[in-house]
């Protein structure tokens, strides 16, 4: 019995032991990120780019953003032509951000290059994650005939610039437009609308319950990608914004409650039932299906509106940049929402000048008109200029550009702790919509949380 | 003595992955509640800061409250219901060859994976081309946004999950039903008593054990409900479905704060702990032999 008892004990202070040196083992702190010299990727860099690539891997996080797969079937042209060899994990959105966050973070340099989105400018860029851009465009590694840096539209690539200094390279840019039924517009004697009160009075008209159809249709599930992307034009419009000159939230601003009164009256009264639950998907089923006359949206949805096969309502609709939609009270106009997916160097790359060459071939305006000449047009997502000359369809391209060159730069706010910030507003709008709580209190109570978001995250002193 | 031995040998592999697999990740969960980990690096000890930013966010006692209104509404209703289906089959079928069909019929929800749940049942309730909306219209009752209203979303959310683990209740009291001895409950009818009483006098206290186990799996099983609300409703209209495992999931994921969604496991961990030992405390039982 003693022996038992003996072993018994051995056992559990061996696992004990093993339990705490596995917590201590996983406990120690990962190496703070940074630019050191010792990074290989500096070393690289103040070599200057080699005489030759070849035999150079690098391998990227991407994501299928529209244009991707279409620049991924040249690819064996580059790697023939420059010696490098490209791999790279195609992934989707949420996965990329965990994978590339967690990469960056800890310095690990498992990949070279990485895709992201606008609102992750500032997040990679400020610990100093991603490698500025500047000095590579004018460095010898660069086919600059083929880059093309002065036809960007200026407010994509300014976008993707941190403290003056370019941390991305915009391969795919959207705005957003304000689309309508042209025929029914026709058909009811209405005019295309230029105030707000003008779409809140065709609404009213197209507004048919009994037959199902609604006369405007919007975001409303919560997420700062969701509808906090489309209310922000209403935000600014109405003289709102998110925060002060010293970073503390305004949401309770009697403009901002406003701003979401009217885009959740507008939605309660004349859009369809359950819009608190629509994610961009619904609203565009909605518009294809023909049961909804108009929307404000992402401008790729020109796409999807306009594809004959999903379609149904395909050739009928008309496009409106929102800068040209003004309200009486404010004089102001709704504003165009930005967003990009860019190309961007990661600090712990080992080779950032093949690194460098792949970017600027992928994101080149030669390889965009190669592809434009291939049949694919970015369709209501160019980043270039000269793309929306060689379209054949200028009926949205004409808004498409005016909603780009009108965006600003900090239509949502591109700080290090959007995600929740962005999180929690959005949960106020949708409240709103769903007439949970009024617009006041919802945004009020977001104010408040915002305010300890920001004061945790060290805005304030 | 060297039986005492060979017998350790043998499992000390369980012993081993156990320990990697569950006692690693929850003990390391509790270590990171009390730190500063946030964006995938794990940097300070930071007390009780965790806790004490959750207990004070408005945000964590809806979800506490969500949580527990679905619990408790859920594991009860679902309770009832399931035994009222048991007895029935009980009853009726339980010498028939029809039983067993019966019973493999009403298993249907609960082996489905809970995502196909969640989009068979956000496809039920769709507002407008949703056959929960389609026959209601067609009863002269109205249609109604069910997941996006704020009156609804909970109710609705509660209806799925009754669904999908009522068969779960009712196989584990059939079969608890069944192994109930004859002989008292016919010494009972011979002395006159009516259904009710033998159910309430015999039957009730031969399953109790079987109750309490049931009720157990099934309170920790909705006090952690993630699938299905992930998939039906997001946790919206605004917070109004948004459970503890939700909250913990958005804070982990979204606003990449660890610690703190460790620290509200950690919360939740002992909520099912407590919620356990209750249901075990007042079912009276003597768990030692």
């Amino acid at each position: 019995m003693f022996l038992e008892k003996f072993v018994n004990r051995v056992i559990l202070v061996g696992i004990c032991v093993i339990l705490t040196f596995s917590l201590f083992g996983s406990g120690a702190t990962p190496e703070k990120p940074g630019v050191t010299p010792e990074t290989p990727g500096e070393k690289g860099l103040e070599a200057g780019p080699p005489e030759s690539f070849k035999g150079t891997e690098i391998h990227l996080a991407i994501i299928g953003a529209p244009g991707i797969p279409q620049a991924l079937k040249h690819l064996d042209d580059f790697e023939a032509r420059t010696g490098i060899k490209v791999t790279y994990d195609m992934l989707p959105e949420l996965t990329l951000r965990e994978k590339t966050t967690m990469d960056l973070a800890l310095g690990t340099g498992i990949y070279d290059g990485i895709m992201f989105g606008l609102m992750y400018v500032v997040p990679y860029a400020e610990p100093g994650w991603l490698l500025p851009l500047d000095a590579f465009i004018e460095s010898k590694a660069t086919e600059s005939e083929e880059l093309g840096m002065s036809d960007y539209i200026s407010k994509f690539l300014e976008a993707n610039t941190f403290e003056g200094k370019l941390y991305g390279l915009p391969f795919y840019g959207e705005t957003s437009v304000f689309a309508y039924r042209k025929d029914l517009f026709n058909q009811y004697n209405l005019k295309p609308p230029k105030t707000l009160e003008d779409v809140r009075y065709a609404a009213q008209k197209l507004t048919q319950k009994e037959e199902d159809f609604y006369g405007i249709t919007l975001r409303g599930k919560r997420g700062g990608g969701m509808n906090v992307y489309t209310w922000t034009g209403w935000l600014w419009a109405f003289g709102g914004r998110f925060f002060n000159e010293k970073m503390e939230p305004v949401l309770d601003s009697p403009e901002a409650i406003k701003s979401l009164e009217e885009y959740a009256s507008i939605l309660h009264e004349y859009g369809p039932p359950g819009s608190a639950g629509f994610e961009w998907t619904e609203t565009k089923t909605w518009l294809q299906e023909g049961k909804a006359a108009m929307t404000l949206d992402a401008s790729p949805f020109v796409t999807l509106l306009e594809d004959t096969k999903e379609s149904k309502t395909a050739g009928k609709w008309g496009y409106i940049s929102p800068s040209d939609i003004i309200i009486q009270e404010t004089g102001k106009n709704l504003e165009p929402t930005l967003y990009t997916w860019s190309f961007g160097i990661s600090t712990f790359s080992r080779h950032p000048w093949a690194t460098w060459k792949f970017l600027s071939w992928i994101c080149s305006k030669k390889l965009a008109h190669t592809l434009a000449n291939e049949g694919f047009l970015f369709r209501g997502a160019p980043t270039r200029k000269s793309m929306l000359e060689i379209t054949e369809e200028p009926w949205w391209t004409e808004s498409v550009l005016e909603a780009a060159e009108n965006a600003r730069i900090d239509f949502r706010p591109r700080i290090s702790v959007w995600r929740e910030v962005g999180d929690r507003i959005g949960i106020a709008v949708e409240q709103a919509i769903a007439g949970i709580k009024p617009a006041k209190t919802a945004l009020t109570e977001a104010n408040k949380d915002v305010y300890d978001i920001m004061k945790r995250a060290g805005y304030y002193e | 003595m060297l039986n005492a031995k060979v017998k350790y040998f043998f499992i000390a592999p369980t012993i081993v992955i156990l320990a990697i697999i569950v006692l690693y990740p929850f003990f390391y969960g509790i270590f990171a509640s009390f730190h500063h980990y946030e964006r995938f690096s794990l940097d300070r000890f930071i007390g009780v800061d965790n806790y004490s930013m959750i207990f004070h966010s408005s945000r964590m006692w809806n979800s506490l409250i969500v949580t527990l209104t679905f619990t408790l509404s859920s594991v009860g209703i679902s309770f009832a219901v399931g035994f009222a289906i048991s007895i029935f089959i009980e009853r009726i079928f339980a010498n028939t060859k029809f039983a067993k069909y019966i019973i493999a019929g009403i298993l249907f929800p609960m082996v489905m994976t809970p995502v196909v749940v969640g989009i068979l049942w956000k496809i039920m309730f769709w507002q407008t081309y949703g056959p929960v909306n389609y026959y209601l219209a067609s009863m002269g009752l109205p249609a109604k946004a069910w997941l996006t209203l704020g009156s609804t979303a909970l109710p609705a959310t509660i209806f799925v999950d009754i669904w999908e683990w009522t068969p779960f209740m009712t196989l584990v009291l059939y079969a608890g039903l069944m192994a109930v001895p004859r002989e008292p409950v016919e010494a009972a009818m011979v002395d006159g008593a009516s259904y009710l009483q033998t159910l309430r006098y015999i039957i009730i206290p031969f399953l109790k054990p079987i109750i309490v186990i049931a009720l157990i799996i099934r309170f920790v099983e909705a006090f952690r409900w993630f699938d299905t609300i992930f998939v039906m409703t997001g946790g919206g209209p605004g917070i109004n479905t948004e459970t503890l495992s939700f909250y913990a999931y958005k804070v982990a994921f979204s606003h990449l704060h660890f610690g703190k969604a460790m620290a509200i496991t950690t919360i939740m961990f002992f909520f099912t702990l407590i919620g356990s030992l209750i249901f075990v405390e007042f079912s009276g039982l003597s768990w030692e032999k």
